[in-house]
């Protein structure tokens, strides 16, 4: 395995960097393989994940690519127009696209300068959205990973109940503000987040009723009753990935969605998504799998989490080295 | 905000001994004044690096358009480095500091080069300064930390996160996390694997109690409203080496940097870098 500076040049003359995981033998399928982090993370991804998945690809045959999108990591450029203290905006245009056509430069160049016979796509987070819009760009994407993508915009889930561990978290954490005097300065001068403290109190007091499950079961069913002339659900669920779920699905590609259990995007998945395109009765069964690594966070920080994340990625992407 | 950059950047992978250490190498581009002085940038402990990249490139580029050679790279088993983090030694991080400041040396015709640490970076660059003699021109410390043990038990605070969201209360405290690291089991902060071999040799080092002999001269930069304290360990550190210093002496940089918390995508503090290059 080896490790090399990556580069695409953008037409605007920006430097689109990144890194490329090389195998020691590539065997004679040449698979290619890019990496795309989350929201705005350089290309390591939280505590170096795609790293680590790279590398494991690429003693598994593969040639990998990470990159980071103008505006991020080393990579040339500015994202503009977004209010820079207010990072659910940078979010909002990730999960609307914002990173797809440099991605897609990206893995273009990837694609000739390694002779590749096929492609994957494997999204983390935003990245996983990035890369199901790539896969209605560059037709001829293999397999993608979607792992912990969120299926609603960022800026629509303030008013989204937050998920039970969470919120647990998030409420000892303000009320270890009980005793700070600047905290209530703040809280007095209305520069709280009341919105979210009273989500937080109305959770703790479903808590002490036994019935924190009750208020995501709640939001599922009302967004279940917002459904346009299209049979879709319009109330939180992000527009576009449906549209580009059902297109891959009109490709040739397959799909493995990875969540994890103690996740925001994972109650979005089970709640608002699956439901509505995956349940039985859907086409297109066999051509996606769906797992869930267990007692694992957001960003599956734990040691167990990542082992099995990494396990879950190499087990599927090895089938494709068997084709 | 002015982000026009003119500077000329290569990405890299340099040596530190057998291993591999990706890095980038900022300098003057065209119609720009070469100063010919050069600083290694040595980065913060791997959560804060991770939420300054973007910063920390850009203040690279930023000192390069004024006249700077700047060369940025990620110790072993961080970043895009060879290595994998649990298998690191603290012996390793000063290392790569000497061999990134060597690789500046041959790569570079300057006349001066420096080193810069920012927060735990500031212990690599001052023990590898130590090592480098009369070599280093300059240190400068950004937000420095003295004590390794005390900022990586802080650290340990992620650990305690991460089991309020599974099971809702802390199961282990700090203390033992501590014990599961010394007896040789791995422990997860924010995903990073905390294993005996680094967190055992990195908490005995505290650059305030056992300062380091040094040969260069000192600048502390701190991320502060004011700086009358006597009593602050920047202070305490500047004076071992410039008794005569007030502390006045200790560079203030506006609070625009958040190594901690990453509440919105703040990539270029424009008067930290002001600040910075003035220092400089």
């Amino acid at each position: 395995m080896r490790e090399d500076v990556f580069s695409a040049l953008h037409e605007n003359g920006d430097y689109i960097r990144g890194i490329v995981t090389i195998p020691e033998s590539n065997g004679l399928m040449n698979h290619g393989v890019i990496i795309l982090g989350a929201g705005v993370n350089p290309r390591q991804s939280w505590h170096r994940l795609s790293v680590k998945i790279a590398r494991l690809l690429s003693n598994a045959g593969f040639y990998a690519l990470r990159i980071d999108p103008r505006g991020v990591g080393d990579s040339d450029g500015e994202i503009e127009n977004i209010d820079p203290q207010q990072l659910e905006g940078f979010h909002d245009k990730v999960q609307t696209g914002l990173f797809t056509y440099d991605c897609q430069l990206a893995l273009t160049k990837f694609k000739k300068d390694f002779n590749l016979n096929s492609l994957f796509i494997i999204g983390l987070c935003g990245g996983a959205l990035t890369g199901l819009y790539l896969t209605e760009i560059i037709r001829e994407i293999r397999g993608l990973i979607y792992i912990a993508g969120p299926v609603t915009l960022t800026t629509l889930d303030v008013s989204l109940p937050v998920h039970p561990a969470y919120a647990r978290n998030m409420f000892y954490s303000y009320l270890k503000k009980v005793l700070n005097p600047v905290a209530w300065l703040r809280f007095l001068s209305g520069k709280s987040e009341y919105k979210t403290i009273f989500f937080l109190v109305r959770h703790k007091i479903y808590q002490f009723l036994g019935r924190e499950k009750t208020i995501l079961d709640r939001y599922a069913q009302r967004d279940s009753k917002n459904i346009n002339e299209n049979g879709d659900r319009t109330n939180h669920l992000n527009p576009m990935i449906p549209k580009a779920f059902l297109n891959y699905m009109d490709q040739c590609g397959d799909i493995l969605f990875i969540n994890a259990e103690i996740d925001q995007a994972s109650w979005g998945f089970n709640n608002l998504f699956a439901p509505m395109y995956l349940t039985p009765g859907k086409p297109y069964k066999g051509r996606y799998n769906i797992e869930m690594v267990k007692k694992s966070n957001h960003t599956f920080s734990s040691i167990e989490a990542q082992k099995e994340l990494l396990s879950l990625i190499l087990n599927w992407m090895e089938k494709f080295n068997k084709k | 905000m002015s982000m026009s950059m003119s500077s000329k950047d290569e990405f890299l992978f340099l040596k530190s001994g057998l291993d591999r250490l990706y890095g980038s190498l900022h300098y003057p581009g065209d119609g720009i004044k070469d100063n010919k002085i050069g600083y290694v940038l040595c980065q913060p402990f791997v959560t804060e690096q991770f939420k300054v990249y973007r910063i920390l490139y850009n203040l690279c580029r930023y000192l390069a358009d004024e006249g700077f050679t700047m060369l940025r790279f990620d110790y072993l088993g961080t970043g895009d480095s060879e290595g994998e983090f649990e298998g690191v030694d603290v012996n390793d991080w000063k290392k790569n500091v000497i061999n990134a400041f060597n690789f500046m040396k041959d790569r570079r015709n300057l006349s001066r080069i420096g080193l810069i640490g920012c927060r735990l970076g500031s212990v690599w660059a001052a023990l590898a300064a130590e090592s480098l003699g009369s070599e280093v021109f300059r240190l400068a410390l950004w937000d420095p930390v003295f004590d390794v043990h005390a900022y990586l038990y802080n650290q340990l605070r992620g650990n305690l996160s991460e089991q309020m969201i599974m099971y809702g209360k802390v199961v282990e405290n700090r203390e033992k996390l501590v014990e599961r690291i010394e007896s040789g089991q791995i422990v997860s902060v924010g995903g990073y694997e905390f294993a005996k071999g680094f967190y055992h040799s990195a908490t005995k080092i505290n650059i305030l109690d056992n300062p380091p002999r040094l040969l260069t001269d000192l600048i502390v930069m701190k991320s502060a409203s004011q700086s009358k304290e006597e009593n602050t360990d920047d202070f305490k550190f500047l004076k071992i080496y410039q008794p005569d210093s007030n502390p006045s002496d200790i560079k203030l940089l506006p609070k625009e940097v958040n190594w901690e918390l990453s509440k919105g995508y703040i990539t270029f503090p424009e008067q930290t870098f002001r600040c910075i290059a003035d220092s400089l």
